[in-house]
Order: C-alpha cells, then sequence, then structure tokens
C-alpha cells in the first residue's frame, strides 16, 4: 500500500466517523472485494455472503466510532468485524432484514461441467475450513482469520486486536493444531490441499 | 461472480454495487429515523381509526401501529411504485400482553382492510370484484401489499417480501 493510499484511508476513516456517508462509501468500494471474500471463507459458502458483507458494512458504519486504522488502512478492523458477524451471523441477518430484502437475488451462475467440478472441489474444502473455524474460540478465531487466511502480519493482527505480539504467535501456533485435528477429522488433509499458509511473519 | 477456477469467486463489481446500494441507503434512512416514525404513525392510526368505527373483521390485525418495519405494512390499490399511491393505508401488528410481537400476515391484513370495505375510493376492486390474489413485495425497505400473483414483485423490479408475508 503506497503513501497515498495510506494518508487517504485514514482521512476517510475520519470523515466517515463524523457521519460522512460519502467518505465511508469509498471505503466500501476499497475493501468490498476483501471482505467479501473473508465472509465467504468464514461462512464455507457464497451463498449468504452477499448478506453478510452488506451486514459487515452496516455493522461498519453503526460502529463507525470505533473503527481502527491499522498501518494506515481500516481493511484488518473490517476483516475483524466480518469474522464477528460471521459467528452470530443469523442474528446479523435478523437485525438488517429489512434492509437486505432490498437486495436482489444474485444472478445464476452458469454450468459448465469441468467448472462445475472445481468449484465443487474447492467449495467443499472450504465448507471444511469454515467447520474447523467455527471449533475455535472467539479470539483464536479472529487471529487464525486474520494470519492464516488473510495474510496479515502478526502485529497488524496484535494492533487489530488489542493483542500482544507474542499473543497472537501463541495462539496462532495452539490453533494451527486444532485446525489440522479438525479439518483431518471432517476428511479433509489440509496438507494435501494446501489450505493453510505458514503464516510467517 | 466471475472466477470459477479459485474460491471463492470474486465479487463482480455489479453486485458489488448492488450491495453498495442497500448499505447506503440503509446508512440515509438511518439520519431521519424520527420523521419517518412520525409521519408512519399518522398514517396507521386514521386507518385504525376507521377501522376500529366501521368494521369489526379487520381490527385484530389493525388495533396498533408499530413503526419497526418487520410489524409495518402497507395496503396498495394497483401495482405501482409510486410511493404517493401505496403508502395512504398502513397497518400494524398487534402487541401481545407479555410485550412480544405477533407475527404480521401482511396479505390477511390487507385483505381483511379490503373486505371490510374500509379503504379509499381508489380500492374500487372490493367486494365481489376483490382480486383473487394479493402479494407482498418489499419498495424502499417497506412492507407493501399490492394487487396480483407471485410475479408482481418481479414485473415491478422489487423483491417479494422476506419477511412473513
Amino acid at each position: 500500500m503506497d503513501r497515498v493510499a495510506v494518508a487517504d484511508e485514514t482521512a476517510l476513516a475520519a470523515a466517515a466517523a463524523q457521519g460522512d456517508a460519502a467518505a465511508f462509501g469509498r471505503l466500501y468500494d476499497l475493501h468490498v472485494v476483501r471482505v467479501h471474500a473473508h465472509c465467504a471463507r468464514q461462512l464455507g459458502t457464497v451463498q449468504d455472503a452477499d448478506d453478510l458483507t452488506a451486514v459487515v458494512f452496516m455493522e461498519a458504519w453503526r460502529r463507525r466510532d470505533a473503527v481502527r486504522v491499522v498501518d494506515g488502512t481500516v481493511l484488518p478492523w473490517l476483516l475483524v468485524t466480518a469474522t464477528n458477524v460471521a459467528r452470530n451471523h443469523r442474528r446479523g441477518l435478523r437485525r438488517y432484514r429489512s434492509a437486505l430484502a432490498k437486495l436482489p437475488p444474485p444472478d445464476p451462475v452458469p454450468d459448465h461441467g469441468g467448472e462445475v467440478a472445481q468449484r465443487m472441489r474447492t467449495a467443499d474444502g472450504a465448507r471444511a475450513m469454515a467447520a474447523a473455524l467455527a471449533s475455535l474460540g472467539a479470539t483464536d478465531r479472529r487471529v487464525v482469520s486474520l494470519c492464516l487466511i488473510e495474510d496479515l502480519t502478526y502485529q497488524q493482527a496484535a494492533d487489530v486486536l488489542g493483542l500482544s505480539h507474542a499473543a497472537v504467535r501463541s495462539r496462532l501456533s495452539r490453533s494451527r493444531r486444532t485446525l489440522r485435528d479438525a479439518l483431518l477429522a471432517a476428511g479433509y488433509d489440509p496438507d494435501a490441499n494446501g489450505s493453510e499458509g505458514d503464516g510467517d511473519d | 461472480m466471475t472466477d470459477s477456477s479459485s474460491w471463492p469467486p470474486q465479487l463482480d463489481p455489479r453486485r458489488a454495487a448492488q450491495i453498495r446500494s442497500v448499505v447506503m441507503a440503509e446508512i440515509h434512512d438511518q439520519a431521519a429515523p424520527r420523521r419517518r416514525r412520525r409521519r408512519i404513525l399518522t398514517v396507521v392510526a386514521g386507518a385504525a381509526a376507521v377501522l376500529l368505527a366501521g368494521a369489526g373483521t379487520a381490527t385484530a390485525v389493525l388495533l396498533y401501529a408499530q413503526p419497526d418495519q418487520a410489524n409495518l405494512g402497507y395496503c396498495a390499490p394497483v401495482a405501482s411504485l409510486d410511493r404517493a399511491v401505496w403508502d395512504r393505508y398502513a397497518f400494524g401488528a398487534v402487541q401481545a400482553p407479555d410485550g412480544t410481537w405477533e407475527t404480521l400476515d401482511a396479505v390477511e391484513a390487507c385483505a381483511a382492510m379490503r373486505q371490510a370495505g374500509v379503504l379509499g375510493a381508489e380500492f374500487q376492486d372490493g367486494g365481489a370484484n376483490a382480486p383473487d390474489e394479493l402479494t407482498a413485495c418489499i419498495v424502499e425497505g417497506e412492507l407493501v401489499v399490492f394487487p396480483g400473483g407471485s410475479g408482481t414483485c418481479r414485473r415491478l423490479g422489487v423483491p417479494e417480501a422476506a419477511v412473513a408475508p
């Protein structure tokens, strides 16, 4: 991320905190793709990811006074918000049910044999990962989501979660074992499919 | 969705724009909730007063106004997205003694209002000429019941009601 982007995002977050909807819309534009992918990974499906993405940003607006800028970007904070919302996503969907009703259904995905088969294989792994994530405690899930899935550094995760660098490292070490056991129990070999990164700092 | 070889597929710009419009509409709605509440309460009170005075059949679902969207609906005379057409007759759910709100059956409530004959002259299709079907749609975030079948919402370009219609 370059210096211009860093400066812009900090200013946008400050303006949004003051109620500037246009500034908030710009933050949406910057990060919606990453947030949407994160929501899909948290749920293990894309079916609810659209709705959950909307909920994340509506929650972000509702809690805009609490937005935390880390290394000049609000993305880590949005990802944490997405992780939190995903844990209680049914409740979040209910809270914003009226607003979400305005969202038209997604376009149907064309069926192209081999592509669908590939999608099924990757989606199957995603579901296994989502189930494994659900087996973690709240804080461990946030740490894993930021460091192993979104490739944030340990320090960035520590800053946005209010943890020490050592605590992030320790939680990751423990969570890796938990995730691995959960994936293996689900019949999914994480080593064979490369679903985890090293997460090195 | 675009890329089918990786998971999850990347959000396409058109879909991102649709989600954006929902988020921004919600943000703008939060800016003026008090003004909306007053207007809705006025409309509901007017409709409920008429019903209480002249019709007994529909009062079960028309006693109280509730400004929460899930407990409020509108009965429209024709399938039109013009707010001036559909927001004249509102109805609300009943609050139980324990404080909870009964599930609002919007189509049933609107049908009762039509059958009771308490709506305005624009509802000329009442009685024997009542529409065979009513459908609950979401317009500008509000629950609106239009005359017509299941394709009504689609023809208007709005979603069907996801909340207990």
